[in-house]
């Protein structure tokens, strides 16, 4: 066939049906974060505790960390999902994230006693906290990487490896009403590693999920 | 950015975002200038199968015509172009098993669009008209009519007494359809 014929053909196709990427990645977000939601009360069940727990500036600020996690993995998910944009900050935004909690973190460790330091860093519930994130996250790494592949990734493991990321925080901040820790250092440790688990999940699935 | 880059930038992206408006004399005006870059990027880069250039050149089209929605105004279009194609060309020897060199940056890119790109445009290897035959009627008569025969829209839909929105629409699945048949992914 002739260029010119094929691209006057696709000329003829006046309709966009489409959605921009902003649109396309609100649905699953929404949807995934749902049935998330669903997972962990039916799973686990909700934190007898919470509404006293919402209150404590442990709890809000995991909340704002696990917040600004998200809002660099979007960030970064709107410009790799557009051929001709590079990630720009996301990483350094991410990482930043981590290392503020990982901080708070060793202070608070440093101002404890010896004694106590290895219950904050383990908590109650390490063994099953990364773990939970992880599965938790599956079904919005999923949806994600389906309304990804509507759209244009031309770095497919990179941004696999940021939609493991939003997975993993979106999943954490669910997995939060159902978690009993209150260290930072607890939270940096094991939410940081569910959430790299996604990540690197999301790293090796992208290649092979987002060709188009 | 040259001072002609910036130009070629200027005078691509208002007709590009005709197109997106639904002007389709702007939109084919615009595939045929991008297409002449393409195939001198392309032809640089597959020196070893020029055979290829061509098909990949239609590839690279089909690939902006079907993820059109994932360009925003506030970028330029020519980068947004440059990465398609490069996505496509990097496909493709992967896809072949070539070794040929991944070394590539935008350098070359804005040295192809300082260049005519009005080559002549030779045969791709697939053929239209054998696909066209596997479509379902309703499908084939739009795009015969409107492409092959030249008629509008309106006087595809008197010819063939489908209304003007349905003419639209089987075009527009008719053309998917073409391209699962060529193997473009959505």
């Amino acid at each position: 066939m002739k260029t010119q014929d094929l691209i006057g053909l696709l000329a003829s196709d006046t309709l966009q049906t489409r959605l921009p990427a902003r649109q396309q990645l609100t649905r699953p977000v929404l949807i995934g974060g749902l049935v998330c939601a669903a997972l962990m009360a039916g799973l686990w069940g909700i934190n007898p505790q919470l509404q006293e727990m919402v209150m404590r500036p442990a709890f809000i600020i995991k909340m704002l960390w696990l917040l600004s996690l998200m809002g660099f993995s979007v960030y970064g998910l709107l410009r790799l999902s557009r051929p001709g944009m590079k990630a720009g900050h996301t990483w350094t935004g991410l990482g930043l994230s981590w290392l503020a909690m990982l901080s708070l973190g060793l202070l608070q460790s440093w101002q404890t006693d010896a004694g106590e330091r290895a219950a904050q860093w383990m908590g109650d519930s390490w063994q099953v906290c990364s773990v939970n994130i992880a599965a938790l996250s599956l079904p919005v790494l999923g949806a994600l990487l389906w309304a990804l592949h509507q759209l244009a990734p031309t770095r497919p493991a990179l941004t696999g490896a940021v939609a493991g990321v939003m997975a993993g925080s979106l999943a954490a901040s669910i997995y939060s009403l159902h978690c009993t820790e209150t260290s930072f250092a607890f939270f940096s440790l094991w939410y940081g590693a569910g959430i790299v688990a996604v990540g690197l999940l999301g790293a090796v699935l992208g290649p092979r999920c987002l060709r188009w | 950015m040259s001072e002609s880059l910036a130009t070629l930038e200027a005078q691509l992206h208002s007709l590009w975002m005709q197109s997106l408006d639904g002007d389709s004399a702007c939109y084919e005006r615009v595939l045929t200038l991008l297409s002449g870059y393409l195939r001198s990027f392309l032809r640089n880069r597959l020196q070893s199968r020029l055979n290829d250039v061509e098909d990949l050149v239609q590839e690279t089209l089909m690939a902006i015509h079907q993820k059109r929605h994932t360009y925003q105004s506030d970028q330029p279009l020519t980068a947004w172009v440059y990465a398609i194609a490069r996505y496509k060309w990097v496909d493709h020897l992967r896809a072949h098993g070539r070794r040929e060199s991944l070394h590539d940056d935008i350098d070359d890119w804005a040295e192809t669009l300082s260049v005519d790109g009005t080559q002549d445009s030779s045969d791709a290897q697939r053929d239209l008209e054998q696909v066209l035959a596997e479509l379902p009627a309703k499908q084939r008569e739009a795009i015969e009519h409107t492409r092959l025969q030249g008629l509008s829209i309106s006087e595809t839909a008197e010819r063939t007494g489908q209304s003007e929105a349905s003419v639209k629409v089987n075009i527009h699945r008719g053309l998917k359809t073409l391209m699962a048949k060529w193997g473009v992914q959505q």
